[in-house]
């Protein structure tokens, strides 16, 4: 089954930076609630780093893939 | 930080088995092909971007998909490792973690302890060795019940304070 949700080519660029925007908000927003919990609530301080260090590499090489889509996408 | 009174220290850390979150993990690990399989039934653009425009909308469909369930599992991760029963030298401290934004932290004496109570049911919960334990207290109408908890029985000894033993195999969860 082939869906078609037709965007006019010109908002392409827009459209993928507008949701790169949202992305970037979205997960600025959730990350600080994350770490606020993680050292907040944390029992283990060394772990709860370890584990701060593993998200934030993970999610660094997301959004720099995700900025090379966009970057790739408005061609 | 927990705050823990003079002369007390942490026994044992007691949340819920690798088992749990194991499960979640596989079925983010089940979702990750989901965009990848639709993306070549779904057209975007009225008019088709060159090849190189192609391969950036792969791309950025997938990082945002892959974004989003590397987000909601470590959500589901906090829920799950923040969740946690703390048996200290003198008491023991329920802290419910049910969501990034409910939190319930209970915490009662040892020596308030009447009753502990293990259940352990299903194939799985035999296979991997957890099952619910429930402390009911003096205190309260209510058992604390830390559900799906590793080596449940050890729980049960350390609680009930049976000596050195319980809480040394215990401490191992």
């Amino acid at each position: 089954m082939n869906i078609s949700i037709l965007l006019p080519a010109p908002l392409a660029p827009f459209f993928l930076w507008v949701v790169f925007g949202i992305a970037i908000v979205g997960f600025s927003s959730v990350s600080a609630i994350l770490v606020y919990h993680w050292h907040a609530f944390g029992v283990n301080a060394k772990k709860m780093r370890r584990v701060t260090r593993i998200y934030f590499l993970v999610s660094a090489a997301l959004l720099i893939l995700l900025f090379i889509g966009v970057i790739a996408g408005s061609f | 930080m927990v705050q823990l009174e003079a002369n007390e220290s942490i026994v044992l850390e007691v949340r819920r088995h690798w088992y749990v979150i194991a499960v979640k993990g596989a079925l983010f690990t089940l979702l990750i092909p989901l965009p990848f399989l639709a993306l070549g039934n779904v057209q975007v653009f009225a008019s088709a971007p060159s090849a190189a425009g192609q391969a950036g909308l792969f791309i950025f469909v997938g990082a945002a998909w892959l974004l989003l369930l590397w987000i909601a599992f470590f959500i589901s991760w906090t829920n799950y490792y923040l969740d946690v029963w703390l048996i200290t030298t003198k008491r023991v401290m329920s802290i419910e973690q049910t969501g990034l934004f409910r939190r319930t932290v209970s915490a009662f004496r040892r020596e308030r302890i009447q009753d502990v109570t293990v259940s352990v049911n299903g194939i799985m919960a035999h296979l991997f060795n957890f099952g619910d334990v429930s402390v009911q207290t003096a205190s309260e109408s209510k058992p604390f019940v830390i559900h799906e908890a590793p080596r449940p029985y050890a729980v049960q000894n350390a609680l009930a304070g049976r000596g050195e033993e319980g809480t040394a195999s215990a401490a191992n969860v």
